[in-house]
C-alpha cells in the first residue's frame, strides 16, 4: 500500500454505466410487472388448456404483432428483459471470478442483448411486409 | 477459582491469530473463557489478554458502539465486540474483519479505508469560501430546518468501524471501490443543505471506483451497526449519477452544435 | 515526524486474504443474492422462446402451429415453470429493493417502504389480472 504523503493523484475517469443501468432498470421493472403475466400465458394457459385463448391463432397473433401497440409490447418484453439479464451476467460473471478481458465480456453481453434486439426489431418488420 | 459470577459457564473461544514476524499466515488458537449473561465479546477477549495470553492483540477503545474500533468477524459475520455478546452464542469464532488486510491477530490495517473516506471529501463545501464567517459557528453561519437535517441525518450516523467493508463482497473483489461507507458519507454532504460541494464530489462518484462498484448485494446495510443503510445511499447515488451522465450528454450534445 | 531515522526495523508485514471465488457460499445473504442475479439466466432463455415465437410467426401458419405445439412439451412446461418461479423471486427481491432506491418524498413526508412495497405487490396482481383478461377476451 502506498502512504498518503508519496501517492499519486489518482485518476477516476466517469464509468459509462448509466446507459446500461438504466436499461437494467427499466428490464427489471418488466420482469417483475409484465413477465408473470407473460409466463402464465405463454407457460400454463395455452399448453394446458386452462382457457381458450384466440390471441395465439394465427390470424390474430398476426394481426396483433402487426398493430403498433402490439409490436411496441412484443419488443417491450422481449428487449428490456435481454438487456436486464445481460447486465446482470456481466456483473454476475465477475462476482464468480470468471472475467476475461473486458472488451471481450462487454461485446458478449450487451453486445449479445444488442443482437437480440435487433433481431426482434428485424422480424417485428419482417411481419409487417 | 475468583469471585466471577457464581455460576460461570465456560466458553470456548477461537481465535485467529497472526504475529508478522514470525506467522506467514493467520492461523487459530482456542481459549476458555469463563462468562456470564453480561459477558461481551469485546470482554472476553480482554479477559484472555488479561488471564490467558497477554500477547493477543485486538483494538478496542469505547466498550459502548461509538468509537467504532473493535469491529471482527463474529463466527463469520461483521459485528461489534462491544455489541455482540456470548451468551447468544454456544461456541465463539473471532477473526480480523474480511477485506481488510490483517496487521497482527484481530487488528485490520484501515489505512485504504480512511484514505477512501479523505477522497470523498467529507467536509461542508462552499462555492465562495470568503463568505464563510469563520468567527461564527457554522450552524449560525448557515441555518438549517430541521427537515433539511432529516434529508441526511441518518446517513451521518457512521461510525467508521468498516463492517461494511467487512460485509462487501465488491470491496473483497476490487479494493479499488470506494465501499460503502464513504460513499455514504459522500451522500451525508450531498444531501447537506448548506454544502455546495456536490461537482467535486461527483468526480468519484459516477467512477467505476464510485456507485458503479455496487451491485446491491445489501450486506452492508444488514450488518452496520448504526442503522445507517449504505447501501440506500450508494444506490441513490446511482440514479444521481445517471441523472448527471444524461445531463453531460445533453450539454455535450448542445455545445457540439454550437461549434 | 522526523524522517530517516537510522534503525529503522520493522516487522509490519499487513497480511491480505484473498477473496475465494466461492465467497457467495459463505453465507445465506451472499446466496441468495447469487441466485438472485441468476435469475437472469432464465429471464434471458426466457427473451430467446419469445423471440423463437415471433420467428416462427413470420415463417406462416404452420411454423407458428408447431411453435405453439412445442409449449405443451414437458420439457417446455417445465422450463417455463423454473422461468416463473425465477420472475416472482426477481419480484419479490425487486420490490424490496426498488424502495431504497426511489424514496418518495413530499414535502417533509416521506412515503414508508412498506407502502411501497405494497403499492408494488398491488400494481403486479392488478397488471396480471388485466393482462390475462385481456388475452382471454381477445376476439373472443
Amino acid at each position: 500500500m502506498l502512504s498518503s504523503q508519496s501517492k499519486p493523484q489518482r485518476q477516476y475517469p466517469r464509468s459509462h454505466e448509466p446507459i446500461v443501468w438504466s436499461l437494467f432498470g427499466a428490464g427489471g421493472m418488466v420482469v417483475a410487472f409484465l413477465l408473470p403475466a407473460a409466463v402464465l400465458i405463454t407457460g400454463f394457459i395455452a399448453p394446458l388448456g386452462v382457457a381458450e385463448l384466440p390471441i395465439l391463432s394465427y390470424s390474430l397473433a398476426l394481426e396483433f404483432c402487426r398493430s403498433w401497440w402490439g409490436s411496441l409490447f412484443i419488443l417491450v418484453c422481449i428487449v428490456l428483459p435481454a438487456f436486464h439479464a445481460a447486465h446482470r451476467l456481466y456483473h454476475g460473471m465477475h462476482d464468480l471470478h470468471l472475467r476475461g478481458a473486458n472488451w471481450l465480456m462487454l461485446t458478449v453481453f450487451y453486445g449479445g442483448a444488442s443482437g437480440l434486439a435487433c433481431a426482434t426489431l428485424f422480424y417485428l418488420w419482417i411481419l409487417r411486409h | 477459582m475468583n469471585i466471577a459470577a457464581p455460576s460461570a459457564d465456560i466458553m470456548k473461544v477461537t481465535v485467529q491469530r497472526y504475529r508478522p514476524e514470525q506467522d506467514n499466515e493467520p492461523w487459530l488458537q482456542h481459549y476458555q473463557v469463563p462468562f456470564s449473561a453480561d459477558t461481551s465479546v469485546l470482554e472476553a477477549l480482554q479477559h484472555i489478554k488479561d488471564h490467558l495470553d497477554p500477547s493477543l492483540s485486538f483494538r478496542w477503545s469505547c466498550r459502548m458502539a461509538i468509537c467504532g474500533s473493535c469491529g471482527f468477524m463474529i463466527n463469520g459475520v461483521p459485528k461489534l465486540g462491544c455489541k455482540a455478546f456470548l451468551r447468544d452464542y454456544s461456541e465463539l469464532h473471532i477473526a480480523a474483519l474480511d477485506n481488510f488486510p490483517i496487521e497482527r491477530d484481530l487488528i485490520s490495517d484501515i489505512s485504504g479505508f480512511v484514505e477512501n473516506l479523505e477522497t470523498i471529501k467529507p467536509y461542508i463545501i462552499r462555492d465562495d469560501p470568503q463568505e464563510l464567517d469563520t468567527s461564527q459557528p457554522i450552524n449560525q453561519a448557515f441555518i438549517q430546518t430541521p427537515a433539511e437535517l432529516s434529508l441526511y441525518q441518518q446517513f451521518s450516523q457512521c461510525i467508521n468501524c468498516g463492517l461494511c467493508y467487512a460485509a462487501c463482497p465488491q470491496f473483497g473483489r476490487n479494493p479499488d471501490f470506494l465501499g460503502p461507507a464513504a460513499l455514504a458519507l459522500a451522500s451525508r454532504y450531498n444531501r447537506d443543505s448548506r454544502d455546495q460541494g456536490q461537482e467535486q464530489r461527483a468526480l468519484f462518484l459516477n467512477a467505476e471506483e464510485g456507485v458503479w462498484s455496487c451491485t446491491f448485494v445489501g450486506y452492508c446495510s444488514e450488518v452496520c451497526p448504526k442503522q445507517v443503510d449504505p447501501a440506500a445511499a450508494i444506490n441513490q447515488g446511482k440514479a444521481a449519477s445517471t441523472t448527471d451522465y444524461m445531463l453531460n450528454l445533453l450539454s455535450l450534445s448542445k455545445s457540439g452544435e454550437k461549434e | 515526524m522526523t524522517e530517516n531515522h537510522e534503525h529503522k526495523q520493522t516487522f509490519r508485514k499487513p497480511y491480505q486474504h484473498k477473496q475465494s471465488r466461492w465467497w457467495w457460499l459463505q453465507n445465506r445473504f451472499f446466496t441468495l443474492y447469487l441466485i438472485r442475479e441468476a435469475t437472469a439466466v432464465w429471464v434471458l432463455l426466457y427473451c430467446l422462446l419469445l423471440l423463437s415465437g415471433l420467428v416462427s410467426l413470420s415463417e406462416g401458419e404452420a411454423a407458428w402451429s408447431d411453435w405453439l405445439n412445442s409449449l405443451s412439451h414437458p420439457a417446455a412446461v417445465g422450463f417455463q415453470m423454473i422461468v416463473l418461479t425465477a420472475v416472482v423471486y426477481h419480484a419479490v427481491t425487486w420490490f424490496k429493493l426498488a424502495p431504497k432506491i426511489m424514496v418518495v418524498r413530499i414535502g417533509t413526508w416521506t412515503m414508508p417502504e412498506r407502502l411501497m412495497l405494497i403499492g408494488q405487490w398491488l400494481g403486479l396482481l392488478i397488471l396480471t389480472a388485466a393482462l390475462l383478461g385481456l388475452a382471454i377476451a381477445w376476439g373472443a
